[in-house]
């Protein structure tokens, strides 16, 4: 299973964390990866500093713009999970 | 020095300050005079001449339909007058239904009213009027011509301000009635269930359909576990009729009084607003994306989406395919509790008429059953709590049980015109602070202003937006669309001015009484620890729960092929 998740700490929240997560729940729904992709919002990752949303890709973290989050997925997401099927 | 012009009242010199007829100048010099056709939101008619002033040299004029003019004479009490105003009750309540006791007016009824304020005692002539039809053939309004007085104001409201147009005057003289066209059914005309004309209606000809006996027997069987939601326009208008003020936020005593009655669960229609919220903000998203079929249409009021279909079907593929908040909530609680032992039964207690025909519409039925068992307005509410003996001013508030009891700000400010828009851009900013609340709020969605526009930065483009309530607005509005004379992004519809706050199903209130029960809704926003609907940790859980895979098939309604056109 591919893990997915995304801080909801107050600095993120702030740069729009819950748009991010609502948007990939979207698009999760849309693709029918709910068994595929364990999703799960996290307590402060410890990347206020950075300019955006800290998410985390199988372990690997980044932050993106909270209108950058369809991107993300479409981009880094879905190979992602092709990956985990081979 | 400006010149100051008066007139004289019963001897009384009055100032003229504007105002539009002697009806209003009159009452400055403390006098209500009596009307029955006369409603201040609607133009003149000057039928019922109950308003009636004697001139200096004797003459009649209708105070109603007369504007002030200095140097004018009149009087409103003279023996005359008295006379002929007893004479106009007696002649209306010759031909008038008189079984006050069993009519579901009583008690609010102006003519019942003016018979008790000029001591009618008795009426010299007998009814030889037919007794006709009664039209129960609607869901949403049931009329009785034997009831009505001609006053016409449900025929100014439908074609004036709702501009649908479904009633009328038919024939001439004594045998004048209202009627729709051809006299069909009013279920089969282009009536839109919105109810305005028996929110108008000053006595019991038209009347909100009434659907609490059907709650009553459900809270009956212990084999049934009934459920409820709450809409957010409920809890700011229960004012006056339960001594509370107007606007007064009464949603803690309104779920005490529904345990009390026998309700299992209670829950907050603000819950399904937030799927509403989340469901919307994509659809507009994806649109915007691809440039594909703009402006889109809200479709949480059901009156709105009928007068689509009936008026402008060209229109239906650029209504959302989100189900209502009602409905959204309704799919997921009973598809939550389908396994529960007891059979389901859900209420949803509303300030609107024609949520009462969405709720029996096929496309939200499962397997024949409907998803909304009930709809009862907010003044069946009031009569339900005053029949079980609850004392409503005693009651301790309650909250909202679980698992579904988690509401947001977003979702409560879908009661007044403007909130369904304000939600959405709080959902679409990218600035989640506080400071993002406020430049929500201040992009002109908010005030009951009929049509508000707002431009709004996303990304690298403008969203463009019009809020219109009204039917009639939104009629002009739909036809510079039509026209391109102007274009849009994203139109909010509310068919009743002032948005779900004017409701029909609500206790009738004039303009400021609207406005007030919209602040209270801001003021139970304020107070809300959630503000967003991406943020209700609950509604959020669903998605990952029983919505999984079923978004679609639970959330959303495709009107364009699936709905039954009623054109």
């Amino acid at each position: 299973m591919t893990q997915l998740s995304v801080c909801i700490g107050s600095a993120c929240h702030l740069k729009g964390a819950y748009n991010v997560i609502s948007t990939f729940q979207h698009l999760i729904e849309t693709h029918n990866l709910h068994d595929k992709i364990a999703f799960s919002a996290k307590f402060c990752t410890k990347e206020c500093h950075k300019p955006g949303v800290a998410v985390a890709l199988n372990g690997q973290k980044s932050v993106i713009a909270a209108e950058e989050a369809r991107k993300f997925f479409q981009e880094q997401v879905l190979p992602a999970v092709e990956q985990a099927q081979d | 020095m400006e010149q100051r012009e008066f007139m004289t009242v019963d001897g009384i010199p009055v100032e003229l300050n504007g105002e539009k007829n002697l009806l209003e100048l009159i009452r400055k010099a403390g006098i209500k005079l009596p009307t029955f056709c006369y409603h201040s939101e609607l133009s003149v008619y000057g039928a019922c001449r109950m308003c009636m002033v004697e001139t200096e040299r004797g003459g009649l004029e209708a105070a109603c339909s007369t504007p002030p003019k200095a140097g004018m004479v009149i009087k409103t009490n003279t023996e005359r007058l008295r006379r002929y105003r007893k004479n106009i009750l007696e002649l209306l309540l010759a031909n008038h239904c008189r079984d006050c006791t069993t009519c579901s007016n009583n008690g609010k009824c102006k003519l019942q009213d003016l018979a008790m304020r000029f001591n009618i005692e008795g009426v010299r002539f007998p009814n030889t009027a037919p007794q006709p039809q009664k039209d129960d053939s609607s869901l949403c309004i049931a009329r009785d011509a034997s009831k009505c007085i001609l006053c016409g104001d449900c025929v100014r409201m439908c074609n004036e301000v709702q501009s649908v147009g479904a009633i009328d005057f038919a024939y001439r003289g004594s045998k004048m009635e209202i009627s729709t066209a051809f006299g069909m059914p009013i279920a089969q005309s282009p009536c839109v269930g919105c109810g305005q004309c028996a929110a108008v209606c000053p006595t019991g000809a038209i009347v909100v359909r009434d659907n609490a006996n059907r709650v009553w027997r459900a809270l009956d069987d212990r084999g049934v576990k009934v459920t409820a939601q709450i809409a957010p326009a409920v809890r700011v208008a229960l004012g006056r009729e339960m001594g509370l003020r107007e606007g007064e936020n009464s949603m803690g005593k309104i779920v005490a009084a529904l345990h009390r009655m026998g309700f299992d669960e209670v829950y907050d229609t603000s819950t399904g607003a937030d799927l509403t919220v989340l469901e919307e903000s994509e659809e507009l998203l994806s649109h915007l994306e691809s440039g594909a079929a703009l402006p889109l249409f809200t479709s949480c009021c059901p009156a709105w989406v009928q007068f689509c279909e009936k008026s402008h079907p060209e229109l239906l593929p650029h209504v959302s395919t989100c189900r209502s908040p009602m409905q959204m909530f309704a799919s997921v609680i009973k598809e939550q509790e389908k396994t529960s032992s007891r059979r389901q039964f859900h209420v949803a207690v509303m300030p609107c008429t024609a949520k009462k025909f969405e709720a029996a519409r096929e496309e939200f039925c499962v397997e024949g059953a409907p998803n909304v068992d009930a709809v009862i307005t907010t003044q069946e509410l009031i009569r339900m709590i005053k029949e079980s003996g609850v004392v409503f001013e005693d009651l301790e508030p309650e909250a909202l049980d679980m698992p579904f009891g988690m509401t947001s700000g977003a979702g409560v400010i879908f009661g007044v015109t403007g909130g369904v828009t304000e939600a959405v851009l709080r959902r679409l900013a990218s600035d989640k602070s506080r400071g993002g609340l406020y430049t929500a709020a201040l992009t002109g969605v908010r005030g009951m202003k009929s049509v508000k526009e707002a431009r709004v930065p996303y990304l690298d483009r403008e969203v463009r937006i019009a809020v219109v309530s009204g039917l009639s607005n939104a009629e002009s509005l739909i036809q510079k669309i039509l026209s391109g004379e102007e274009r849009y992004d994203f139109v909010e519809v509310m068919a009743c001015p002032g948005g779900c706050v004017s409701g029909a199903g609500q206790p009738y209130s004039a303009s400021i009484g609207k406005a007030e029960r919209g602040e209270g809704l801001y003021a139970v926003d304020r107070v809300s620890s959630i503000k967003r609907s991406e943020e209700n940790s609950l509604v959020q859980s669903l998605y990952g729960d029983v919505l999984k895979g079923r978004v679609h098939e639970l959330l959303h309604v495709d009107y364009v092929k699936d709905g039954g056109h009623n054109a």
